[in-house]
């Protein structure tokens, strides 16, 4: 467990950090929280020639409710999401947040770290995906928004560019009669998931699905919308009814997990389509009136 | 007084824990001596493979390195194959082939361990790929490669015990048999310190001094005498604070010989230390075998006789650690609790292309793999009978008042009471009122079980007349030496690595002499310093070291009670010794204090009498002891996930007198928490072309508190009636007996379902794919 030689430099500000990147991007790893990045730098996987710690700097460990949408600086830790008590709109993020990894690892990992880092069985990012959010990304070009959906195009590999960071997740506004669950079915505690689901609903007077967010961890290459199945249930009413469309949409699905120690593609996918069906199950039951 | 004493039975914290929790502890990694080096070893990608060409021309050339050694400078110095526990020989550093994944290939020494890994990475091994065995199946196949073609062949040994005739005679007469292939997956101690050491030659005095990370550092000492003819009195092995052994460094491992050669070579102090990559890859494994069980019985229920084939994967070298008559170790405990007219045990052992090793990992040698054989068999009966597995097993028990009872395989086993365990244990967990609620539940369609698992063990290797290693008998010792002011210093050749010696052998010395544990200090681990002795695993500290320690006691107040009669005035004779006092037995008011007795001892001895007050014993056991327990536990299973869910583990346990109840119970919740990790979590698998899985922590899953069972914890007592103390060693029980309960009760959910098997680790896709097969998974 010895990374290679590499060059390290805190950076003191946003403007540092996006003129390290414009000049070394491509040869640069950004350290947030580092439970991703050190490991794989001492196991040798990963040798940035130079690595830009961002800890030190001010104005990204923020969470502002404006203009209706939740933001969520980059380095908050994912200890304090879990800490926080959100409007139950929002109950998926504390829910999802006490589930990644361990303790340890939470109080060290940041937001920013595990949305960007492209890993498939990292659990923020279907969350996000199912709370519609975007990333704001900066670079010395300028600033962008990529809806979460749209970020992730393989394992470890995404839209960011080698001289962007993520410097915030924008989670747009939830009605008070929305919520969402993440369920997550691990070999042990502070393992990846055998599979996981994030579920997020809005749901009118007359107890009908109005808005639906649905995404999953690990259930392939990378981060898994899954619009189907959203598409599925919007505008339905009654839990069997919601559970029947879920399920038959699932079933239509494309969902390729791979085969590991977890256990067979088949059987993860079994239990990708029983947590959504009780990731729905919970939300809605405690939406309806 | 007996307050102060805190002698055997008494609850008293860990007296090593104060440098523990704070810290302080000197493991290995700790030792930084001046210029010291460090090694990275290089390890062979390939599980077999021809090794065409080694360059180390370039990473000689990275500043900072000192050297890059390979086999063939070993060879040079004659140093090349060391020997294995049981004498077989490994390369050290591979020479023209290797023969597992992670095999030693050539080391690096460097300044720092930083540039010997940049180094590392610039050493150039070109190898010719060979098919790989790495199944024991495979290995037997008449077209299998030959893992050593030095042998002519892969397989290693068979051995066999029992009666086979009577045994096949019993099977033909038998209302009922029941047959089952098991396999025993392969497991891994994983330590929380990995291996390592720092070797320290000493040109001018021709001395080695090996820091090391060892439970047997005498044996090691003498072996290594003997393989690189260094003088014995030239080598000091040091064992210090010992993150955990659990059998894993009993084992000696390339890497300590390499930083020793590398040592004499620069005359430096070198240290090399094993990432846990490396630790999991390629140190010793336990388990890996496969087992057909076979179970003859009359239809009332009556055991008859068992029959049992194995075939063992020992890895490419022969080195497993066991004692030398026994190469499968002490299987044939695998009649257990019972009663029987018959049995008979044969064994292959093959070798395969992975890492050496056979490790008895928190057992006494294969004991674990025969309880959980018995103890799953017994049960897989008792469903073919429509039994009851707790009737079943009270049915056939040894009954107490049968002790001392010869088992079928000859084992003469000490004590027990296994109906009072099994009795205690039902009543616990209100046995009757679990049945009736998994009838209920199963109406319902609810999966919920209940396993039942009573074992014996058999630990404290042992009589010298059956026992050695490498051929040095399996005796135990203890040196005590009391102090002019009535302290103690006491020193053993066992080996603590967590398991609490300071505390537990201070106790047995402060019941025994009467003078406070406080005032006792226990050191082991020095080959300088202590008494020779056969070091720390499978459960023998206890049942030989404790036992040690109570005849030197002894020996000592004999002496101790011509100096008290000195002291008094009177003859030997009418010296009574009671809780650290002398007195006169005619006028007890006359009487001096042990320490009183420690100061004349070298202020004024009796005329005649040798001055001082020590005494050392070698002590031999005249028998094994034969701990035991009964455990039961409660699974509810999720039937959309396969997730099992253990909602309640009462474990019972019997070892005897205890020493510390404390230290009792700790040692019962960890080796119940490693054996659900065995039983839910750990493997260590290879598939054809020898790739290693779960090799990390990431793969590898050790149990943490958040799953592991709530562990409801109680005893008995039935004293072992040859050993001084009555005690038993207890620290591996549960290891050996709670993987056979999980999986019953896992198997018992299912049982109405024709269900008999699952098979270990009980993954949660194993058992949904079970759900599957009989269509009860649900959907939501």
């Amino acid at each position: 467990m010895y990374p290679p030689q590499f060059e390290y430099i805190p950076a003191n500000s946003l403007d540092d950090v996006l003129k390290l990147l414009d000049e070394r991007g491509e040869e640069a790893k950004i350290l947030a929280g580092g439970q991703s990045l050190i490991p794989l730098m001492k196991l040798r996987i990963a040798r940035p020639a130079l690595v830009v710690d961002i800890n030190r700097v001010k104005g990204l460990n923020y969470m502002n409710m404006e203009d209706g949408s939740l933001k969520i600086g980059a380095l908050v830790r994912i200890a304090q999401l879990e800490r926080t008590k959100f409007p139950s709109q929002y109950d998926i993020l504390r829910a999802a947040s006490r589930q990644v990894a361990d303790p340890q690892v939470r109080n060290m990992g940041t937001v920013g770290g595990n949305a960007a880092h492209g890993d498939p069985g990292n659990d923020l990012p279907a969350v996000f995906i199912s709370l519609k959010s975007k990333y704001v990304v900066k670079s010395k070009r300028g600033t962008r928004e990529i809806p979460a959906k749209d970020f992730y195009k393989g394992p470890f590999t995404t839209e960011l560019r080698p001289d962007e960071v993520l410097v915030e997740v924008n989670v747009p506004h939830w009605d008070g009669y929305s919520g969402g669950t993440y369920l997550k079915f691990e070999r042990r505690t502070g393992d990846y998931a055998i599979a996981a689901v994030a579920v997020q609903l809005t749901v009118d007077d007359d107890n009908r699905v109005t808005r639906a967010g649905v995404a999953f961890t690990n259930a392939g290459p990378t981060p898994l919308p899954a619009e189907e199945i959203e598409e599925s249930i919007i505008d339905k009413r009654g839990l069997e009814n919601l559970l029947t469309s879920a399920k038959n949409a699932f079933d239509k699905m494309k969902v390729n997990p791979v085969s590991d120690l977890r256990g067979p593609d088949w059987y993860k996918r079994d239990v990708m389509r029983v947590l959504l069906l009780r990731g729905i199950k919970t939300v809605y039951e405690r939406l309806v009136r | 007084m007996t307050a102060t004493i805190h002698g055997m039975g008494h609850p008293l914290k860990r007296k090593e824990d104060a440098r523990f929790i704070r810290g302080k502890g000197t493991y290995v990694d700790d030792i930084k001596l001046p210029n010291m080096l460090h090694v990275k070893l290089i390890r062979s990608p390939y599980a077999h493979a021809k090794i065409k060409r080694i360059d180390v021309e370039r990473a000689l050339k990275v500043p900072g390195v000192v050297a890059v050694i390979t086999g063939k400078d070993l060879q040079a110095a004659g140093l090349s194959m060391m020997p294995t526990l049981m004498n077989d020989r490994q390369p050290v550093l591979a020479l023209d082939k290797v023969y597992y994944p992670y095999q030693e290939v050539a080391a690096v020494v460097a300044e720092d361990r930083y540039i010997a890994e940049d180094a590392a990475e610039l050493v150039e091994v070109e190898y010719e790929p060979l098919e790989p065995v790495m199944t024991p199946q495979r290995a037997l196949e008449p077209d299998a490669p030959l893992v050593r073609p030095d042998k002519g062949t892969n397989k290693i040994f068979t051995w066999s015990a029992g009666d086979k005739d009577l045994t096949d005679r019993y099977f033909q007469e038998a209302d009922v048999i029941v047959k089952e292939n098991f396999y025993y997956h392969r497991i891994h101690v994983a330590h929380m310190e990995t291996c390592g050491c720092v070797a320290h030659y000493d040109p001018p005095t021709g001395k080695l001094t090996l820091w090391m990370t060892t439970q047997a550092p005498h044996a090691v000492r003498t072996v290594a005498s003997l393989f690189t003819k260094i003088p014995e009195h030239k080598i000091r092995i040091i064992a210090p604070d010992i993150g955990g052994g659990f059998g894993g460094k009993v084992y000696v491992y390339p890497g300590y010989v390499v930083a020793a050669f590398a040592s004499i070579m620069t005359e430096r102090p070198v240290k090399w230390i094993e990432t846990r990559t490396e630790n999991l890859s390629s140190t010793a494994f336990a388990r890996d075998a496969y087992i057909t069980a076979e179970v003859a019985a009359k239809k009332d229920g009556t055991l008859l006789a068992l029959r049992m084939s194995v075939l063992s994967d020992h890895g490419a070298f022969f080195g497993d650690a066991t004692p030398s008559k026994f190469p499968f170790g002490l299987f044939t405990i695998v009649s257990g609790c019972y009663k029987w007219k018959a049995g008979y045990v044969e064994v292959t052992g093959v070798h395969t292309n992975k890492p050496p090793g056979g490790i008895a990992y928190r057992c006494s040698f294969r004991v674990t793999e025969a309880a959980y054989v018995i103890e799953r068999m017994i049960d897989i009966l008792a469903h073919k009978l429509g039994m009851d597995p707790a009737e079943l097993r009270l049915k056939n028990f040894i009954k107490k008042e049968e002790f001392p009872y010869t088992s079928v395989f000859g084992w003469e086993y000490d004590s027990g009471d296994y109906e009072r365990a099994l009795r205690l244990a039902m009543e616990k967990i209100d046995y009757e009122q679990l049945r009736k609620e998994q009838e209920e539940k199963r109406k319902r369609g609810e999966l919920m079980g209940i396993g039942i698992s009573t074992f014996v063990e058999i630990v404290g290797a042992g009589p010298s007349k059956i026992f050695d290693i490498l051929g040095i008998k399996m005796f135990e010792s203890c040196e005590v030496r009391i102090h002019p002011t009535g302290k103690v210093i006491a020193r053993f050749g066992t080996k603590s690595q967590g398991q609490g010696h300071e505390t537990t052998f201070a106790q047995i010395l402060a019941e025994k002499l009467g003078i406070p544990e406080e005032d006792i200090t226990v050191e082991e681990g020095d080959t300088d310093t202590a008494p020779y002795g056969l070091g720390t695993y499978a459960s023998r500290s206890t049942p030989t070291a404790g036992a040690a320690a109570a005849v030197t006691a002894d020996k000592i107040i004999a002496k101790a009670k011509k100096i008290a009669a000195h002291l008094l005035e009177v003859r030997e004779e009418d010296i009574v010794f009671e809780k650290g006092r002398f007195y006169v037995k005619e006028a007890p008011e006359k009487s001096v204090t042990i320490q009183d007795v420690a100061f004349a001892a070298y202020t004024n001895p009796p005329p005649g009498l040798e001055p001082g007050l020590e005494a050392v014993t070698y002590y031999d056991p005249p028998n094994m002891t034969f701990p035991f327990g009964a455990y039961i536990c409660v699974v509810d299973i999720d039937r959309g996930t396969g997730e099992v869910k253990v909602r309640r583990f009462v474990a019972v346990d019997d070892c005897g007198n205890v020493i510390n109840p404390m230290i009792v119970e700790g040692q019962i919740h960890g080796a119940l928490t490693m054996g659900f990790g065995t039983a839910f979590l750990e493997e260590i698998r290879y598939d054809e072309q020898g790739n290693i899985y779960g090799n990390t922590f990431m793969d590898y899953l050790i149990p943490t508190a958040v799953e592991t069972p709530r562990w409801e914890t109680y005893r008995t007592v039935t004293p072992s009636p040859h050993h001084p103390l009555g005690a038993k060693g207890v620290a591996e029980s549960p290891t050996v007996g709670s993987p056979a309960a999980f999986e019953n009760a896992v198997v018992d959910a299912l049982s109405h379902l024709g269900v008999t098997k699952i098979g270990m680790p009980l993954y949660p896709w194993r058992v949904y794919s079970i759900l599957k097969e009989k269509g009860v998974v649900s959907e939501l």
